[in-house]
């Protein structure tokens, strides 16, 4: 209980901090139909014209925290844990524009490139592996999948890895040569930068 | 505190606790939001979290006063799954769908599309919560605890408070603010005043589209005789600086039918207007020459500059 005191403010602030955004001028204008006469001719100022949408580069980085089994390699069936940081850099796009009271400013479709190290492995020894992992994301459907290749360098093992996430949850696999597979679920947070432009 | 039964329509909203929600769903929207005491994270927060615990509560007020006035009242406990459900499937939509999101604000007003505010969906746990408890202290109610010996006057006030309180409750579910910030776009505007005379008109002009395709000018003519007059634009041209000149769609012209009624003509100039944003280029000059009747005006030019006055617009500046 204590813990969550420290730990839930510290996340909150640095998210609060972190959901932070810059605009870019590339793009600006807006879409119309130069042929057409303006609705209201008389009105003696610009119509509004329609919204492009917006694209957006995300840097987000944080936390992953997780739990799971593991089997094959020479420690055959066991349980596993593991605690990481991840950075990543995704371009995507929405198909409206944002308005300065969202809270939230991130692009409904996006891919990219994450970057991770596994800290804290229960399987191997000294830190887990490192890896770099292409990433899809859905955000209509809370969902990010992304697949990549974990290197060990402690432990000179290295293999496939897989990851699904929907909201704050993820489940990644995979397969060290040498070492075996292992199935983690666990909790993910991330505090995004995030630059936007016109479409 | 002990809880008294109540057993009328609008139970469930006609309690301290949820009328307190209502006054911090109210207060939030209509004053937090714009004081800028409280960071965009908690407010935007709050008025959903207010939100979504009292919106059951006035929708199952009204099912219940329907479901009284058919004489099926216990229809109505069955309905409160189904209003929990469906709002919550509402508000998801309006979160994560852009067209559930555009959809549903056409009948409720523009909502912000934020995908962190669905961490205030258990606001309808407790909503549930509170629905169900406030049916079992009805029940027991019914069972003889509370209502023996309520007269015909407190039946009516009581009435009356329940009114009172469902109508207090759905202007501050109804009356949310409209968000504050649209996006602003640049625009070509012209940097002089564009009043001159010609012949039996008086001529203005301003920029009344400009966007990625190009800009459009609005002419204005007023007549300054009571005759008839034949006003034609002979020659116009838009020129970025450092660029082409672009001539318009057309050379519109029109007739003025004496000093009555102003008569307008539209100019299009159709060039890759986001292109030359892009590199830079936002000066230009706009060149007009008109005939009006038998008179001719030297070729007019006005200079113009392409701005960005912030990338979001206030839309409810302080007075």
């Amino acid at each position: 209980m204590r813990a969550l005191a420290v730990v839930v403010p510290v996340l909150l602030a640095a998210m609060a901090g972190g959901c932070v955004h810059w605009h870019l001028e590339h793009n600006a204008p807006g879409l119309i139909d130069v042929h057409k006469p303006p609705e209201h001719i008389a009105e003696p100022q610009p119509e509004d014209p329609e919204d492009p949408g917006e694209r957006m580069l995300v840097l987000s980085g944080g936390g992953l925290v997780g739990g799971g089994w593991g089997a094959g390699g020479a420690a055959g069936n066991r349980s596993v844990a593991s605690a990481g940081g991840e950075i990543s850099l995704l371009v995507g796009s929405t198909p409206f524009s944002h308005r300065e009271d969202n809270f939230f400013v991130y692009p409904l479709t996006a891919l990219g490139l994450n970057l991770g190290w596994t800290l804290y492995d229960s399987d191997g020894t000294g830190l887990g592996p490192l890896y770099a992992e292409l990433q899809l994301q859905d955000l209509p459907h809370l969902t990010g999948l992304a697949a990549g290749w974990a290197v060990d360098p402690d432990d000179r093992v290295h293999g496939p890895q897989a990851t699904g996430s929907f909201g704050p949850v993820y489940v990644r696999f995979n397969y060290l040569f040498d070492r075996g597979s292992a199935l983690t679920v666990g909790l993910v947070i991330k505090a995004p930068l995030v630059w936007v432009w016109s479409r | 505190m002990r809880e008294v039964p109540a057993t009328g329509w609008a139970r469930d909203v006609s309690h301290p606790l949820p009328l307190g929600a209502v006054a911090v769903l109210a207060l939030n929207d209509h004053w937090l939001k714009q004081a800028g005491l409280v960071p965009a994270l908690v407010t935007g927060k709050l008025s959903d979290l207010a939100g979504l615990f009292v919106l059951p509560l006035l929708v199952m007020a009204l099912v219940r006063g329907a479901t009284a006035l058919a004489r099926r009242p216990a229809a109505a406990d069955r309905a409160v799954p189904v209003v929990v459900v469906a709002i919550a499937a509402a508000f998801t939509a309006a979160k994560l769908w852009p067209a559930g999101n555009a959809w549903l604000g056409r009948w409720w007003g523009s909502i912000v599309m934020d995908p962190t505010d669905l961490a205030c969906l258990p606001a309808l746990v407790a909503s549930w919560w509170w629905l169900r408890r406030r049916t079992a202290l009805a029940a027991l109610a019914h069972a003889g605890c509370g209502t023996r010996g309520m007269n015909v006057h407190s039946a009516r006030s009581g009435n009356q408070n329940e009114i009172a309180a469902v109508a207090i409750t759905a202007w501050a579910c109804v009356a949310t603010p409209a968000p504050r910030y649209a996006r602003n776009y640049p625009a070509w505007e012209l940097d002089v005043e564009t009043g001159r005379m010609v012949g039996c008109a008086k001529v203005s002009a301003w920029v009344a589209k400009s966007g990625k395709q190009g800009l459009g000018v609005t002419v204005r003519l007023d007549g300054l005789t009571p005759e008839r007059c034949e006003v034609r634009v002979a020659e116009a041209g838009f020129t970025l600086v450092g660029g082409a000149v672009v001539r318009p769609d057309a050379l519109p012209a029109t007739t003025l039918r004496g000093r009555a009624a102003p008569e307008y003509l539209y100019l299009a100039f159709a060039f890759d207007n986001e292109a030359a944003w892009n590199r830079g280029q936002r000066q230009g000059m706009l060149a007009l020459r008109l005939t009006a009747g038998s008179a001719d005006s030297a070729e007019w030019t006005f200079r113009m500059t392409h701005r960005l006055r912030g990338f979001q617009r206030n839309l409810r500046p302080a007075p």
